[in-house]
């Protein structure tokens, strides 16, 4: 059936795939075009603390720019290339409104143009030619911002019969509580449980990339995005806070809650591939059952 | 970690490089030229 559905495209299923390795690969990439930056602009201090000894303010004020511009283009660049990893493994998503990437790449081009034009006293023109290699060289290293498809995002929202704002919220409201359940689980000591909990997260994801690849699933799936989601999110909170004190019994509990998440999160999937809403109807009842008993929801 | 990998981000990195290490030659120069006009008046 879904690979009859209009809008399937060769991206959908990338967020299984983007595990271990894979998905390290990115946020290295990410963390070297940070430091690249950073440590550029650092290297200025040495410059800067000739320039205070020489006593020539502005050269130094200048050159304490450039440090500043490069540090802070650096954090921009960063958060550039996560929306664009994080935009990657999506199907329907909305782009931030500020251009990350593009903005740190004037950044740093600024702060190349205060190195020439107040750290070395060049002419303006050279000043403004060494901040447009600068620029150039930003955008040749780490390239454009993610743009959003609106036209992909109108047509899904129009098979779906809502509007594309009403899937964009939607979807952007559960990767959200999937990223927050990523966030809980990375407090728990036991390295069993985190990587359950790893397992768990991928295939919250996989459940989700169902969804933007049609999004008419939606209204099928609200209790999955809203109970179980939160709940889930809930359950791992709350053991976090105490996971040094618990008993036996309670650790036991937890980890039967997961294994129950776990299907559920699978079965979920299952359905939405196959159309067929009545098996899970019953597991969500099983799971809601649970997550009562244990006084987590 | 594709586009770093990849010929154009490779001269991206290059040229960023490349034009910074001559801003903070000229820099450091400029600098101490100017301390040592400051220390033996020319």
């Amino acid at each position: 059936v879904s690979a009859n559905r209009p809008g399937s495209s060769r991206r959908v299923g990338a967020a299984a795939a983007m595990t271990g390795v894979a998905a390290a690969a990115p946020r290295l990439a990410t963390g070297g075009a940070i430091w690249f930056l950073r440590l550029t602009g650092l290297a200025f201090a040495w410059p800067l603390m000739i320039r205070l000894l020489g006593g020539d303010v502005v050269a130094a004020a200048s050159l304490l720019g450039t440090i500043a511009a490069f540090w802070f283009a650096g954090t921009l660049v960063g958060r550039g290339l996560a929306t664009e990893a994080e935009l990657g493994r999506r199907t329907l998503a909305a782009a931030p409104k500020l251009p990350a990437k593009l903005t740190g790449s004037l950044l740093a081009a600024a702060g190349a143009f205060l190195a020439s034009f107040g750290g070395s006293h060049d002419s303006l023109l050279m000043g403004v030619l060494f901040g447009g290699l600068a620029f150039l060289g930003c955008r040749l290293a780490f390239g454009s911002d993610p743009k959003t498809d609106r036209d992909a995002i109108a047509a899904a929202a129009k098979r779906a019969g809502v509007t594309p704002e009403h899937v964009l919220q939607a979807l952007e409201e559960a990767h959200r509580k999937v990223r927050e359940i990523e966030v809980a689980s990375a407090a728990l000591a036991s390295r069993e449980l985190r990587g359950r909990l790893d397992r768990i997260v991928g295939r919250a994801r996989e459940v989700l990339t169902e969804l933007e690849r049609d999004p008419r699933d939606l209204s099928r799936a609200r209790r999955f995005l809203v109970t179980y989601l939160d709940g889930t999110r809930d359950v791992i909170t709350k053991y976090t806070q105490q996971q040094h004190e618990v008993d036996e019994p309670l650790a036991a509990n937890f980890a039967r809650v997961l294994d129950t998440v776990e299907q559920v999160f699978v079965e979920q999937r299952e359905v939405l591939r196959r159309d067929d809403a009545l098996d899970l109807e019953v597991k969500i009842e099983v799971l809601e059952t649970q997550l009562k008993r244990e006084g987590v929801h | 970690m594709e586009r770093a990998m990849s010929g154009r981000g490779a001269g991206g990195y290059l040229l960023l490089g490349a034009v910074m290490s001559i801003l903070w030659l000229k820099a450091t120069f400029a600098g101490v030229a100017a301390m040592f006009r400051a220390i033996v008046p020319l």
